[in-house]
């Protein structure tokens, strides 16, 4: 008799721990929208076109991403050091959510798969410098049409055009070697592992690596149409715009950029970006966005902004603009920019595809 | 003392439930402190059109059909650039596979001689850069137009400049005002020549499909193409086609680098959409044979392929896929 009683206390117990359970959970839901809508009704009477806000850091993490916070990140070796030589450790450092470790990994994957290619864009500079030298007739300038004109790169130090470019290529020969250098010994499966890299680094938290996952999907998986490239495209196409939002919380100036081409109308000009018009075509959130870029992107880039911020300006009321500009400026007392990645100068200097893909998205 | 205890479960239940429910959902203040609202959804205004497709594992391959896939998706209507590509698209939405080719090829056109615009000059034609281009071979004018070749053929070198002259003033007056149409547009259109037209368009869409590889913009259409290829052809070898049964065969039996140097291969990119099978592509490539076409090339391709499989497969394996019928 005493063991019944006992089991039927014990299922009553389990029975009203459920039930308040339940209870429990349905108060969490009801309220949690409620206290969403509220927070940003004001915003929401004048911006046309709201916009989702990014996930909780949670709901995408890496199997190890929560880590990342709290386990301090190993120094890395240093740059140039053959990556056979720490591979397999900071392949282990990455899986356990260290950020910093995933990103140079994936860099130097990046960078490994290049290596051929490096060694081809060093003939195809001789290979011009060559016709250049060999069509320094009067015919060949006039055919060449009228001079480009010259970036900092290109003063006027004296130099053949020709020259300059033996030179360049004799820079890139030097970076091609040395990439040859430092990825002896690394293998095919090894490569293949770029893209779960810079997924693990984006996810646990490194700006750069989120827009640059965001940004580049083919380059980090490269085996095209295969059945694995489809589950990983399709996978990138629910992550990548959170990604960028993500960069751009974090304080990446790039992303303000990128997010900016993302609301903008796709044009069928060259030099589209493959994200344009990848988030609809939203002018307000364009010119919003734009008009963070202009303040933390630099002087170089402010007159293209100003103009791109034109462009949307003419699509919005006076009211739009000024709400734009004072989430602009929220934004900003809100979020901590990092500097811009510096200009494309030396861009030749670095061999990351991450920098490369960041001053990419940073353009419009 | 009983009471308490069943109190203290049901206050236990109810603040775990509210508390997993909370988890479940953004917090008001990481919502407050996003950058806007969330009423709409905005990332999904270019894929919501996007079905996503089964994958084609072989135990799926085997139960999958056509049937089962849904068409592409094509982007509403809007006025384009030019009133007749309008009209075409109308009638090839409405199934005209030749609307659907000539839209193509139109658009082919007109996209190939974006670079070869006039941009201020005023002078006579053919421009430099045109000539050039046709002279050299230049990819994007190889297959612009048939006249092309005629003309680069003419000896004399006036005549030929006349001809080409009159060739690119031609194509520009087609292409005025040319403004290329999202990738969605394009794929549609192909998927429905191939699917409503010639043996010829069936096969440009699996061989060249049309879309730009490689380029993010063109992902959703990849993603397609990647799994609907595969299934396309597979129908038609179950229905005796011999190319059918050699592509697959081949495409089974190499990625996409291996099938690009293979020049009796012209299904690179199906190569790639499937997993390398020994299997399967013993199975395909002793179908062909056994249909065969008469080709010798290809033929002998097959041979060389199941000699090279043959060594990854059992006896009993070779002995079935022998005599294996789809």
């Amino acid at each position: 008799m005493a063991n019944a009683n006992t089991l039927r206390d014990s299922v009553l117990l389990v029975a009203l721990f459920a039930g308040g359970a339940a209870a429990g959970a349905w108060l969490g839901r009801s309220e949690a929208p409620a206290a969403a809508a509220a927070a940003p009704a004001s915003a929401a009477q004048t911006a046309p076109a709201p916009e989702p806000a990014p996930p909780r850091e949670t709901s995408t993490a890496a199997p190890a991403a929560g880590k990342a916070a709290n386990t301090p990140a190993a120094a890395l070796p240093p740059r140039d050091l053959p990556v056979a030589d720490y591979f397999d450790q900071l392949a282990a450092q990455a899986l356990q959510g260290d950020a910093a470790a995933a990103r140079r990994l994936a860099d130097d994957m990046a960078e490994c798969a290049n290596s051929e290619r490096q060694f081809d864009a060093v003939e195809d500079i001789l290979d011009r410098a060559g016709r250049g030298a060999r069509g320094a007739g009067p015919d060949a300038a006039q055919e060449r049409g009228p001079r480009p004109r010259r970036g900092r790169e290109g003063s006027d130090d004296g130099l053949g055009e020709a020259e300059r470019r033996l030179q360049f290529a004799e820079r890139f020969l030097q970076r091609a070697q040395e990439t040859e250098r430092r990825c002896a010994g690394i293998n095919a499966a090894q490569i293949a592992r770029s893209g779960e890299f810079i997924r693990a680094a984006a996810l646990a938290g490194d700006n750069a690596a989120r827009l640059c996952y965001a940004l580049a999907p083919n380059e980090w998986q490269r085996d095209l149409l295969s059945p694995e490239w489809q589950d990983w495209s399709q996978r990138w196409k629910s992550e990548a715009p959170d990604m960028v939002r993500r960069a751009f919380e974090g304080g990446l100036p790039e992303a303000a950029a990128t997010l900016s081409a993302m609301y903008s109308p796709w044009q069928p000009a060259r030099g589209t970006r493959p994200w344009t018009g990848q988030l609809g075509d939203q002018p307000y959130w364009a010119y919003a966005y734009a008009a963070v870029a202009r303040q933390t992107l630099g002087a170089e880039a402010a007159p293209r902004l100003a103009e791109v911020m034109q462009q949307h300006a003419q699509r919005l009321t006076p009211a739009q603009v000024a709400q734009a500009d004072a989430w602009a400026a929220a934004a900003r007392a809100r979020i901590r920019f990092e500097a811009p990645l510096p200009g494309t100068r030396d861009f030749w200097r670095s061999s990351s595809l991450c920098d490369g893909v960041r001053r990419a998205g940073g353009r419009l | 003392m009983r009471a308490r205890w069943l109190l203290a479960a049901a206050l236990l239940g109810l603040a775990c439930g509210y508390g997993y429910a909370r988890l479940q959902r953004p917090a008001a203040a990481d919502i407050a402190a996003a950058p806007a609202p969330a009423a709409t959804q905005p990332d999904k205004v270019e894929t919501s059109t996007t079905v996503r497709l089964p994958r084609l594992g072989e135990a799926a391959a085997q139960t999958l059909s056509l049937r089962n896939l849904p068409h592409p998706p094509l982007p509403p209507a809007r006025p384009s650039w030019s009133s007749a590509q309008d009209a075409l698209r109308q009638r090839a939405e409405a199934g005209d596979a030749a609307a659907a080719r000539e839209w193509l090829e139109r658009d082919g056109r007109c996209y190939s001689m974006l670079q070869f615009g006039l941009n201020g000059y005023s002078g006579d034609l053919p421009t430099r850069e045109f000539s050039r281009a046709a002279s050299r071979g230049h990819p994007r004018l190889r297959t612009v137009d048939p006249q092309l070749q005629q003309a680069l053929a003419i000896g004399d070198e006036a005549q030929r400049r006349q001809a080409l002259g009159a060739l690119q003033q031609r194509l520009l007056d087609e292409c005025r005002g040319y403004a290329p149409q999202g990738p969605g547009v394009r794929y549609a259109l192909g998927e429905i020549a191939a699917r409503n037209g010639s043996d010829k368009d069936f096969w440009q869409f699996i061989n060249d499909p049309p879309l730009a590889f490689g380029y993010s913009r063109d992902l959703d259409q990849m993603i397609d193409w990647a799994r609907r290829a595969p299934l396309m052809v597979r129908e038609r070898a179950r229905g005796g086609d011999a190319d059918a049964a050699y592509a697959l065969g081949m495409a089974y039996a190499q990625g996409l680098e291996e099938g690009r140097a293979d020049e009796a291969n012209s299904s690179h990119y199906l190569s790639a959409a499937v997993s390398d099978d020994p299997l399967q592509a013993y199975r395909w490539l002793s179908l062909y044979l056994r249909n065969g076409d008469g080709d010798a090339a290809r033929s002998a391709a097959a041979r060389a392929q199941l000699e090279r499989l043959g060594g990854q497969l059992s006896a009993e394996q070779r002995a079935q896929a022998q005599g294996w019928q789809p």
